[in-house]
């Protein structure tokens, strides 16, 4: 109580120092926390990506020349071929695929002739087992109306709104997209446009796709499989399993799956599944980043700090005077330095959160297609992300302060008496 | 005066420890996040090797059968729908000329173009990579792109319509790839061999161009392909006529799709300037997020080094009240202690810019391999400073000192302000 007593004093005492100290800090930790959140989105589960820790992902197939045994080049892959091998895997509980094909696609407006750009997911009903959409009305597309090709969509709560007005009542009437008549089966909650691999305004089942766009030829098409596994490992024992079944029917050029499945947490470091791409080594930018973030803001307050002990040798030289040892006044420094640190990282969360739902994270996601960045707030106040801000806090205190309180700390007390 | 200034920051040496040391970080700090900010500003200008300015692109689909209005036709119609639709666009009145291509294949879109392996040239033990777009003779491509032939065979209209040849896989070269693979050669009907496309002959050299607005020097062949079936889903490049406004034009088209575009079963489904692909492409790729974090990181880099040298000056100046007061008590104006004390803030930020660049110097070839590799790589296309290393090193140098120097000097002259207009006697009497 006597210590934070005596900090508030010193707040008092010297106006200046105490705001740009804590307007530095609060930049510094907004800065770092902008970005840890932006990080943190990127492997954290949240709607409706909910079972990222068991997501994995098989991306490609590769080509591999049957002479050499050398893979070549890799593919997505199409339905025929996802069909015969992937859906008979065992070992995942389930196994989806999902078309990445590039295009933009457009719905009519049922007020008039308006088109709206939208993001279309063509899958599977496992979709909905990997990805936990939350329906307000109806429900997804059955397994039966897959089998049968039926034409079919479940859409947005957004996508509902502008293409009927309304999101009551629009189960069951019709959505043009791309001149072809879908029936609405069922409206979910949105997703997030930063959840890449599960967002879209609409999900429509794969067999409703016109045959050209999702066969191929071999194995090669434009689907990606995502499946919720335990053991990643005996996946991929199948997976050369169901290579092998391949290759034995196709001289020509055999197939094999590189490194996948790949785990949610590697495919976000980067790593494509292929034999070609890299391992999933931490991305150095980002630490460099975060280090740069830290590292100058500390420079700059040791720098202030280390002005200011000078100021402050007069009052370390009586107090040694009266028996305190220099470690105790480099605690009593470090615990000052740690509590105007802590109100600096306060503000600093305070203006992050303001920034954060001001959609300031935006800079750090390409948005082609002008997309809403929004984000969970369950990735902002996570518990996780208290303790980083809170483990920077320390971090930055003792880097800005401790260099300089020792320093002071080690002048004789004649000397700084003499002052 | 410098010999004074650099007395004075001698004299206070541990004061200014602390910010030196910053400001040695923050110029190796600087580099890192402002290099590819300057370089990709430097690629990104270049010149592009075809006429970029007045090109639209459409992106045209079919109606699929279930679709609605989609119409049933028997196969040897498809190609009437798909003449009558190109000949429908050609005869828009902005339209100078137009081109099919194969969806998203064109310069800027953020195709990844296709590759050949190589070898190369045969006999040459070399192995020579080679980047490449198809196109359709006799559908106007080079007319559209703005190409130059520079060969004296043909000219580019000739070479534009010049059909497939009935023997073989042919290439059309840039004047880069044909001084590279043939240097001092004259190249027409000679052959590049590939392990997946064969032989190839040589059919026409132009001059350079880049495929990918973003990189510096991503020369391009080009191959003619045949037209076997009609394009289902295709891209069409539009030469727009000068004086039209691009804006209005494209904005026009959904308006005018279905009477003076939409033919059988084909449909107008996007419109837009070549100007607004390559931007797009920027944002898929990633670059212009790079950009965008990385200005980001330099603002919040510069507004640090303000607030450290204000702060870390106000103080010191703070304590010198006894020395500026007897410099006033000597005549000094105001603005010669505002000259005095930035022109030592100005020294201590050069000071560390050098110590800063010889500490770069020692690590550069690690920490920019990416520009590195790009020095030892580039294709000879244009006279590029970003590909020489001294040059290089010296505006990146020069733009980082000028920086540097802007942040310390504004965070200097306030303190300096302040303190200069202290009353001698005050100062004195403060002693």
């Amino acid at each position: 109580m006597n210590t934070l007593r005596h900090v508030w004093r010193q707040m008092l005492a010297n106006r200046l120092f105490t705001g740009i100290y804590i307007f530095g800090t609060a930049l510094s930790i907004a800065s770092v926390l902008l970005m840890g959140a932006f990080l943190y989105s990127k492997v954290a589960s949240f709607y409706p990506e909910d079972n990222r820790s068991r997501t994995a992902y098989i991306n490609y197939g590769e080509g591999i020349d049957p002479n050499s045994g050398e893979p070549y080049c890799a593919s997505p892959m199409n339905t025929r071929f996802i069909r015969e091998y992937l859906y008979t895997l065992k070992t995942p509980d389930v196994v989806s695929a999902r078309n990445i094909d590039s295009r933009r696609n457009f719905a009519r407006k049922a007020t008039g002739k308006e088109n709206i750009a939208l993001s279309l997911a063509w899958t599977d009903p496992g979709f909905f087992d990997v990805y936990t959409y939350r329906f307000v009305d109806g429900k997804p597309f059955s397994k039966a109306d897959f089998e049968s090709g039926v034409a079919t969509a479940a859409i947005s709560q957004t996508t509902a709104q502008k293409i009927f007005g309304t999101v009551t009542g629009a189960v069951g009437r019709e959505i043009e997209i791309d001149h072809r008549k879908y029936t609405v089966c069922g409206i979910y909650k949105d997703g997030f446009a930063i959840a890449n691999h599960s967002y879209a305004d609409a999900i429509l089942p794969y067999t409703c796709m016109p045959d050209e766009v999702s066969r191929g030829n071999g194995f090669g098409g434009t689907f990606k499989v995502v499946i919720l596994a335990d053991d990643l490992d005996a996946v991929r024992e199948e997976l050369a399993v169901a290579a092998k079944r391949y290759n034995e029917t196709n001289d020509e050029m055999h197939v094999g799956f590189g490194k996948s499945p790949i785990s949610h947490v590697r495919q976000a470091l980067g790593v494509d599944g292929t034999s070609f791409g890299g391992d999933g080594d931490i991305p150095l930018e980002p630490i460099m980043a975060l280090f740069i973030l830290m590292l100058i803001p500390s420079l700059n307050l040791s720098g202030l700090i280390s002005g200011r002990m000078e100021g402050r040798l007069v009052e370390m030289g009586v107090r040694k005077s009266y028996g305190a040892t220099s470690a105790a006044l480099l605690r009593l420094v470090l615990v000052e330095n740690f509590v105007f640190t802590c109100v600096g990282a306060l503000a600093g969360y305070i203006a992050a959160w303001i920034l954060f739902r001001c959609g300031m994270l935006a800079i750090f996601m390409p948005n082609p297609y002008g997309y809403s960045l929004a984000m969970p707030d369950e990735v902002f106040l996570s518990p996780e992300l208290f303790l980083f801000v809170f483990a920077v806090s320390l971090v930055l205190n003792l880097l800005s302060a401790f260099v300089p309180a020792w320093i002071a700390m080690r002048k004789p007390i004649v000397s700084s008496l003499k002052k | 005066m410098l010999k004074i200034t650099i007395k004075n920051l001698l004299r206070q040496g541990a004061r200014n420890l602390w910010i030196f040391l910053e400001l040695v970080i923050v110029t190796l700090a600087m580099w890192i996040i402002i290099e590819p900010l300057i370089v990709g500003h430097a690629d990104r200008n270049l010149p592009l090797g075809f006429d970029a300015d007045r090109l639209a692109v459409l992106t045209v689909h079919s109606l699929t059968p279930g679709a609605e209005g989609y119409v049933q036709q028997p196969d040897s119609m498809g190609f009437d729908d798909f003449n009558r639709l190109m000949m429908k666009v050609r005869s828009l009145p902005e339209v100078e000329y137009a081109t099919p291509v194969m969806e998203m294949e064109y310069p800027g879109s953020y195709f990844t173009s296709m590759m050949m392996f190589g070898p190369g040239v045969p006999g040459d033990s070399l192995l020579r990579y080679l980047t490449y777009f198809t196109y359709y003779p006799g559908q106007d491509y080079f007319e559209t792109m703005g190409f130059k032939s520079i060969d004296a065979g043909l000219d580019t209209e000739a070479l534009s319509a010049e059909p497939v040849s009935q023997s073989g896989t042919e290439l059309v070269v840039t004047r880069t790839i044909a001084e590279l693979l043939w240097p001092g050669k004259k190249i027409i009907g000679l052959e590049y061999e590939d392990r997946w496309q064969g032989t190839m002959r040589i059919k026409g050299v132009i001059e350079d161009w880049r495929h990918n607005p973003y990189l510096p020097s991503s020369a391009a062949a080009l191959m003619p392909m045949t037209m076997d079936e009609p394009l289902r889903d295709f891209s069409c490049l539009l030469r727009l006529k000068s004086g039209v406004d691009m804006g209005k034009f494209v904005d026009s088209l959904n308006e005018r799709a279905e009477a003076e575009i939409n033919t059988g079963n084909y449909f107008l489904s996007t419109s837009g300037t070549l100007g607004e692909t390559i931007i797009e492409n920027g944002e898929v790729n990633g670059v212009l997020n790079s950009i965008r974090m990385k200005t980001a990181m330099a603002v919040f880099i510069m507004l640090n080094i303000f607030l450290g040298v204000s702060a870390t000056f106000y103080f010191a100046t703070r304590r010198r009240v006894t020395e500026i007061g007897v410099h006033r008590s000597f005549g000094a104006t105001a603005g010669k202690i505002i000259r005095m004390l930035m022109t030592e803030s100005i020294v201590l930020g050069l000071m560390s810019f050098v110590i800063g660049e010889l500490i770069l110097l020692n690590f550069i070839d690690t920490v920019f391999t990416s520009s590195m590799s790009r020095m030892r790589d580039a294709l000879p296309m244009y006279d590029v400073w970003t590909t020489d290393f001294w040059p290089w090193f010296a505006v990146v140098s020069a733009i980082v000192c000028v920086l540097l120097l802007i942040c310390v000097a504004v965070g200097t002259y306030i303190p300096a302000r302040n303190i200069s207009k202290i009353n001698p006697v005050d100062a004195l009497r403060h002693e």
